[in-house]
């Protein structure tokens, strides 16, 4: 039979008007993730700047017009979610809302006025984030491919706000910090007291005080390294043997003890660790030759004896207990790495356990063993819940029996000097930032090294 | 007869290094309940006012008038903890689905070498920051800048010093971040491939996938990697104390003030055993004690919190297929 012309005309524009209504809904969801890219740029803008939000509300009528069409878009592929329009009528009642705010919302019961911007940015972000969803979803035709590729906004946005944060941390440092860096500050120990100086007149003796200050942070830098070795020597080999001992002679009942208490000894809070060191600081009477190792001493320009709050090798007790489940972990990691044919191929030929532990397993597991005692280098020069309160200023010098001091108190001591008695903040309160960056070179340069060794760690035999 | 011989072996030497920790362990224990006895027996019931005061405990001690509330400390580790654990874990864990199933090409290497980057820095750089992220962010949203000085609050109403919860929050979360991702980034990718390949045969996408599959399987790492971030935020101390300051003297008047500085446990018992940093008081012996029954109270939910982690492990190791 033939088509009469009628028929096919309509054939023909029935065609027609699919393609170009196909083309249309393409085009429309495409606008609408657009449209709601946008809103969730302009609203976390928002919430870092006060004076944008005024530009928000043409934005939020926008994203209401755009999600209702995206609502009769999602039509075309005979789908009817109703939850779009719902977030189209959140998103209206958002817009009156917003508008009527005041610049600064005063009089609600909290200690503090909140900015519109806050409340505007907030409400954008959290109704703009599910619209870009749906219209990435509708936009690639409604697929289960689709539906992976829309969640990556929900994904994408709380990292990228995270890494600029992280950003801002590190750039902020690293630009306060170079201003005041130089080699002078790095070569010069702190110095801030008074030499008594005698001079003779008419026959006698008359002293007169001349101060003597020196600004720089030699002994400061000096003493993290110190820290850093001083835990080394005392946590290594705890760590590894721990690791040795639940590896290879531990029972069922003494393993699960020794995992608790290093995992319970890693996790309790350092201000547990402070309160047991201060008690611990207060065993020795005063005046004995223990009093003096335990706290710290060292004399001045006078040739004074100067007794301090502890000394180094008090504080870097304490510091490897936090050391040393991290040396453990990465030593029971080596061990558990060790290919089974290696360990019973040495046990065949007549090796002893012991010779083998010594020559083959431990040699095996020290690429892990390093990294774990760099993280771990990398935790005693940054920690200062430890020591906050035990440590000095360090102008007596740095060797074990000296005051402790590092970076990290360096930077609490110049925000908290004054309420302490000290001087430090008023000389070297510009050098703050400077000895941040000093800190962060020393903290990540370790675990920068200590991820290439593990990264390098993957490429070997890993056994049949 | 022992022979002496067979006592000094390589096991023996090992035993007694091994031993160590969980000597150490049981001494700060038995070191905190010493101290906190004092606490307890001059005070009593009244530990639990919401009020804390610390006094100089001058002869005569008026032990009626002590006031020593935990409260307010409680609340504030409460508050601190669940805001940070609140950002931080869909961060982290948006970290690790990202560096695992979401992958595209580079970003999970890119992911996986940022986060051991930043887990090296330390927490007193997080607390210098905390001011600048005040001034930056927090003051001009919360206080009025550029307000007529006639429609201010009164003064006191308004966030000061640079310090309120919710920064302390914010930045235990960005210190916690680093944290927690690997852990969660371990967990996940854990899962066996087999299991995702079955799903995917099946018909099911990524996302759902992942709902479905890896998250119910991965979820004792999970709830490991929520625990251990629990306790990290709980235990530092640096980070709250510059964000929030040394001592809470009251609980907040509206609870869920976010605005107030309520001091958590960890700042308060430094500045207890610093012998008061705002430098009008001078603790005594039952400030001390004090200090170490706060620091009893952590150890202990510490000590609870692993056993639920440890719990969960075995239980979902017995019942899901390896």
């Amino acid at each position: 039979m033939k088509a009469s012309p009628a028929m096919k005309f309509h054939r023909i524009f029935s065609e027609k008007t699919a393609e170009t209504r196909s083309n249309l809904v393409k085009i429309l969801t495409a606008g609408t993730s657009f449209i709601a890219f946008i809103s969730v740029l302009v609203g976390c803008l928002t919430l870092a700047f006060n004076s944008i939000e005024t530009y928000l509300i043409p934005f939020f009528y926008l994203l209401t017009i755009s999600l209702a069409i995206l609502f009769f878009s999602a039509r075309w592929y005979h789908k009817t979610q109703w939850s779009i329009l719902i977030l189209a009528g959140v998103c209206l009642l958002s817009t009156i809302f917003v508008s009527s705010l005041p610049e600064y919302w005063v009089g609600l019961n909290i200690h503090g006025i909140i900015h519109r911007s806050f409340v505007s940015g907030l409400l954008m972000v959290v109704i703009a984030a599910p619209g870009l969803c749906y219209s990435i979803f509708y936009f690639m035709r409604a697929t289960p491919r689709a539906f992976d590729i829309s969640h990556f906004p929900l994904l994408l946005i709380p990292t990228v706000l995270a890494l600029v944060g992280f950003t801002l941390i590190v750039v902020y440092i690293v630009s306060n910090g170079a201003l005041h860096l130089n080699w002078s500050l790095l070569s010069t120990p702190f110095k801030s007291q008074y030499r008594i100086i005698e001079t003779w007149q008419n026959g006698w003796p008359v002293f007169s005080n001349q101060e003597v200050k020196q600004v720089g942070m030699l002994n400061h830098v000096l003493g993290t390294f110190l820290l850093m070795g001083l835990t080394t020597l005392i946590s290594l080999p705890i760590g590894v043997s721990v690791g040795v001992f639940v590896k290879q002679y531990a029972g069922a009942k003494l393993s699960v003890i020794i995992n608790f208490s290093t995992t319970a000894l890693r996790s309790i809070s350092g201000i547990i660790l402070l309160v047991t060191a201060m008690s611990v600081l207060k065993m020795p009477a005063s005046g004995s030759v223990f009093y003096n190792f335990f706290h710290g001493y060292g004399y001045d320009i006078n040739g004074t004896l100067q007794i301090g709050r502890s000394s180094f090798i008090i504080a870097s007790v304490f510091i490897s207990l936090l050391v040393i489940p991290l040396i453990a972990r990465s030593t029971l990691e080596g061990l558990n790495s060790l290919p089974k044919e290696i360990y019973e191929g040495s046990l065949s030929v007549g090796a002893s356990k012991e010779h083998t532990l010594l020559h083959i397993q431990l040699p095996w597991s020290l690429p892990n063993i390093i990294t774990g005692l760099l993280l771990g280098c990398a935790e005693a020069s940054g920690a200062l819940t430890i020591i906050f309160l035990i440590s000095g200023s360090g102008q007596y010098g740095v060797s074990p029996l000296n005051e402790t001091t590092s970076l990290a108190y360096f930077i609490f001591e110049c925000r908290y000097g004054r309420s302490f008695g000290d001087t430090l903040q008023n000389i070297m309160g510009s050098y703050q930032y400077t000895a941040a960056l000093m800190l962060l070179i020393i903290t990540l340069g370790l675990t920068t090294t200590a991820l290439i060794i593990k990264r390098n760690l993957s490429k070997r035999y890993k056994g049949a | 007869m022992i022979k002496i011989k067979s006592i000094f072996t390589i096991r023996t030497v090992f035993l007694i290094l091994a031993l160590i920790p969980v000597l150490a362990l049981v001494l700060i224990t038995i070191n905190l309940v010493m101290g906190s006895s004092t606490a307890i027996g001059t005070l009593g019931l009244k530990l639990f006012k919401g009020v804390f005061a610390p006094s100089s405990e001058a002869p005569p001690v008026y032990p009626n008038s002590l006031a020593y509330g935990l409260l307010p400390a409680l609340w504030g580790t409460f508050l601190v903890v669940s805001i940070s654990i609140l950002i931080a874990f869909p961060v982290s864990m948006a970290f690790a689905v990202l560096s695992n199933d979401f992958s595209i090409g580079w970003i999970n290497t890119m992911i996986r070498g940022i986060m051991g980057f930043l887990s090296g820095i330390p927490p007193i750089i997080y607390a210098v920051m905390g001011s600048t992220f005040f001034l930056w962010f927090m003051w001009p949203k919360f206080e009025g800048k550029g307000l007529p000085l006639a429609s201010l609050p009164p003064p006191n109403m308004l966030p000061s010093d640079s310090s309120c919860n919710l920064l302390g929050g914010i930045m235990l979360a960005l210190f916690i971040i680093p944290f927690m991702t690997p852990i969660l980034d371990d967990a996940i990718q854990n899962v066996p491939n087999t299991l995702k390949e079955a799903s995917f045969a099946l018909g099911a996408n990524r996302w759902y996938t992942l709902m479905s599959v890896t998250i119910p399987y991965a979820l004792s790492g999970i709830v490991n990697a929520l625990i251990l971030g629990i306790l990290t935020a709980m235990g530092e101390a640096i980070i709250v104390a510059f964000a929030i300051g040394f001592g809470a003297r009251t609980l907040p008047s509206p609870l869920f003030d976010l605005l107030q500085r309520t001091a958590p446990l960890t700042s308060t018992i430094a500045g207890l055993s610093a012998g008061g940093l705002t430098g009008s008081h001078e603790t005594g012996p039952i400030g001390l004690s004090v200090a170490s029954l706060m620091g009893l109270l952590l150890l202990l939910v510490a000590f609870a919190l692993l056993g639920v982690s440890m719990y969960f492990q075995r239980k979902f190791k017995k019942g899901l297929p390896q």
